[in-house]
C-alpha cells in the first residue's frame, strides 16, 4: 500500500521485504487491478499501460505477468529501484530479470514523461492520497491517454477514514489523525518507534504527505480534469466512532477507500 | 426450518439447503419470509454482538415493523422479554400467523410479541420503556426523521441503544424501490417523476393496486442521504457509536457523477448503532459534505 508519488516508499528493512508484502502486491493487488478492468471487458493483453505511482514496482511486475500488456511503464516521483525489485523478485521466485516491455520512469509531481495519447490504460494504486496537485496530475493522465482509453484509480486509505493516517501499527484503533494534532501524533510515534526508527520516520513522512482528499474531492478533481466516471466501488468496513467525532460526516468516516474507472470526456 | 442432522458428512443438510434455494427462486413469498424471519434478525444479532449487546431478556421495540415477519423472527429467535412492533399501518396478526404457519416457522404468535399502531411522528409508549429499539429498511419512508428519532430517544432508557438499518438510500442504485418496473440501476435519477409515473401507469398488465401503492410510496420517500440521517440523529440527541456502510460495485451513466456526489451514489445503505447522548451536550447538526478545516477538528 505504499506506492506513492509524494513520498519515496521503497521498503527499507528486511522485515518489510518479506514474502507476505511481496504476495500482497504481486498477486493480490495486481489481481484486483486486472479483475476490476476485466469486469468492464477491458483486457490488458497487447495494450500500452501506465502505472502512476509505481513505488517499489511489485504491482507492476505482477500486472505484467498476469495480464501480458505490450508495454507497461511505471511512473513515480522517486524512480522505482529496479535492482532492488529484481533482488526481491528473485528471492520470491517471481522473476530473474525485468520482462521485455516493463520499464520504470521518474516523473514530476504533475507531469508524466510521456507522449500525448500514448497509453490505452492507466492505473494507479494507493497513490492519489499523496498527490500534491491531484487535478493537475489527472489532467496529465488525460493527456497521455489515447482516445477510448481508461483510467483505473484505487485510493486507500482516505485521510478521514479509520486508518487514513497510514500509522495503524502505532494507532490500531484508528482516527487518531482526526482527534489529535499532527505534532502530537509524530511525537507519539517517535517516542515509541518500534524496532526500526528509520522506518518510523518513513511512515511519519507518509502521514505528512497525505493530501487529505475525500471521495467527493477526488470526484471534483476527476471532473475538472475532463474525466467521466463510469464505475464505482467503495471500500468500507465496520468502524467504531469515537465520541469526539460525532459531528464528522459519516460519508467520510465510513468510506475507507475507492476503486473507480474513468474515461476522458473527449472520447 | 427443517434440517437433517443424521449424516456425519452433512450432505443431506446441504442437499436440503440447495433444494430450498432452488424452490425459493420460484417462490417470492418463501424468500421474502426467510429474508425477514431469519436473515434480518441474524444480521441484527451479529451487529449487536460486535457491541456486546444481547437481546435476551430485554425490552425491544421495532419501529416500522411492516408485516411483522422480522419482529416475529426476533421475538422467537433472539429471546427478548418483550417485543413491540410499531408501524403507521396496523400489522395484521392473523395474516402474519397464517404466513408463518405456511412457511413452517411458527404454530402461534409468541406471548412476548405485540403490535401497536403509531402515528407518523409519535410512538404510543411511555418514556424510557425500552432497552433497545431497532428499525430495518424503514427510515427512508419516514416523513420527519428527526422527530421520529426524538420519539425513539424518549422511549429508550438512558443507557439504551438504537440499531438503525436503512436500505436503500434514495441516491443509490435501487433507491426508488421500483425495480419490478425499472430494472436499470439509478433509473429514478435519470428520468423525472412524471416520466416514472407515466411508465408505471401506462402498463395496466400488472397488479394495479400494487402499482398505485408503490408509486405512492416512491413519492413519499424522504430522499435523505447518509449525512442527512446523521444530522437527524444528532438533532434528536443521539451519538453514533458504530457504523457500517452497505456498498457494492455500481456502473454509472456519465451524467450521474456530474450531478451527484460519489459518496451518495456508492452508498446503498447503512447499519449503525446510536446511543442517547448525555443531556447536557448541545450539538449543532452536521452540515452534509462539509469538510472541517484542520483547526476545526475535534479535540481529544
Amino acid at each position: 500500500m505504499t506506492s506513492s508519488v509524494g513520498v519515496g516508499t521503497q521498503p527499507v528493512r528486511e522485515g518489510r521485504e518479506g514474502p507476505a508484502w511481496f504476495r500482497e502486491h504481486y498477486e493480490k493487488a495486481a489481481g484486483e487491478i486486472v479483475d476490476f478492468l476485466r469486469g468492464d471487458a477491458i483486457d490488458l493483453r497487447g495494450k500500452d499501460v501506465a502505472d502512476v505511482g509505481s513505488g517499489d514496482g511489485i504491482i507492476d511486475l505482477g500486472v505484467f505477468v498476469q495480464a501480458e500488456p505490450r508495454r507497461l511503464v511505471g511512473f513515480d516521483v522517486e524512480a522505482t529501484d529496479v535492482a532492488r525489485l529484481l533482488d526481491y523478485a528473485r528471492r520470491e521466485d517471481a522473476a530473474v530479470q525485468l520482462p521485455q516491455g516493463l520499464e520504470f520512469r521518474r516523473s514530476e509531481q504533475t507531469r508524466l514523461p510521456a507522449e500525448d495519447a500514448s497509453f490505452d490504460v492507466v492505473f494507479s494504486w494507493s497513490t492519489f492520497e499523496h498527490v500534491a496537485e491531484p487535478t493537475d496530475l489527472l489532467r496529465d493522465v488525460n493527456r497521455v491517454l489515447r482516445p477510448g482509453g481508461v483510467l483505473m484509480i484505487q485510493l486507500w486509505p482516505f485521510f478521514h477514514s479509520q486508518h487514513g493516517s497510514h500509522l495503524w501499527q502505532y494507532f490500531p484503533d484508528g482516527f487518531v489523525q482526526l482527534v489529535e494534532d499532527d505534532a502530537a501524533i509524530e511525537a507519539s510515534v517517535r517516542a515509541n518507534p518500534g524496532p526500526d526508527p528509520e522506518w518510523a520516520e518513513r511512515l511519519i513522512a507518509e502521514f505528512r504527505s497525505c493530501n487529505r482528499i475525500t471521495l467527493d474531492g477526488l470526484q471534483t478533481a476527476l471532473l475538472a480534469a475532463d474525466f467521466r466516471i463510469s464505475k464505482l466501488e467503495l471500500i468500507t468496513g465496520g468502524v467504531h466512532i469515537p465520541p469526539a467525532l460525532s459531528r464528522f460526516p459519516l460519508s467520510q468516516l465510513g468510506v475507507s477507500g475507492v476503486k473507480l474507472l474513468a474515461t476522458p470526456t473527449g472520447t | 426450518m427443517s434440517s437433517s442432522t443424521r449424516s456425519a458428512r452433512g450432505w443431506p443438510r446441504r442437499a436440503a439447503r440447495t433444494a430450498r434455494r432452488l424452490f425459493e427462486e420460484n417462490d417470492p413469498e418463501a424468500r421474502w419470509f426467510r429474508d425477514h424471519f431469519e436473515g434480518a434478525p441474524r444480521e441484527i444479532a451479529a451487529f449487536l454482538q460486535g457491541a456486546d449487546i444481547d437481546l435476551r431478556g430485554l425490552r425491544v421495540a421495532d419501529v416500522g415493523c411492516g408485516d411483522g415477519i422480522m419482529a416475529l423472527g426476533v421475538a422467537l429467535n433472539l429471546g427478548p422479554a418483550q417485543l413491540v412492533g410499531f408501524d403507521v399501518n396496523p400489522t395484521d396478526r392473523d395474516g402474519l400467523l397464517a404466513r408463518a404457519r405456511a412457511q413452517g416457522a411458527a404454530k402461534a404468535l409468541p406471548e412476548n410479541l405485540q403490535f401497536v399502531q403509531c402515528s407518523a411522528t409519535e410512538l404510543p409508549a411511555t418514556d424510557e420503556s425500552f432497552d433497545v429499539v431497532y428499525t430495518w429498511s424503514a427510515f427512508e419512508h419516514v416523513g420527519e426523521p428527526a422527530r421520529v428519532l426524538a420519539e425513539i430517544r424518549r422511549v429508550l432508557v438512558p443507557n439504551g441503544v438504537l440499531f438503525l438499518q436503512l436500505w436503500p438510500f434514495f441516491l443509490s442504485e435501487r433507491g426508488s424501490h421500483l425495480w419490478d418496473w425499472f430494472p436499470q440501476p439509478f433509473h429514478h435519477l435519470l428520468s423525472s417523476d412524471d416520466e416514472i409515473e407515466e411508465v408505471m401507469t401506462r402498463d395496466r398488465n400488472g397488479d394495479d393496486f400494487m402499482t398505485r401503492y408503490m408509486l405512492d410510496e416512491y413519492k413519499k420517500l424522504n430522499r435523505i442521504s447518509l449525512d442527512d440521517l446523521q444530522a437527524a440523529l444528532l438533532e434528536a440527541g443521539f451519538d453514533i457509536v458504530r457504523l457500517e456502510l452497505i456498498t457494492h460495485l455500481v456502473a454509472l451513466e456519465p451524467e450521474l457523477a456530474r450531478r451527484h456526489r460519489l459518496s451518495d451514489l456508492g452508498t446503498s445503505g447503512v447499519k449503525l448503532l446510536a446511543r442517547p447522548s448525555k443531556p447536557s451536550v448541545v450539538r449543532e447538526p452536521v452540515v452534509a459534505g462539509e469538510v472541517p478545516e484542520p483547526e476545526e477538528r475535534a479535540q481529544p
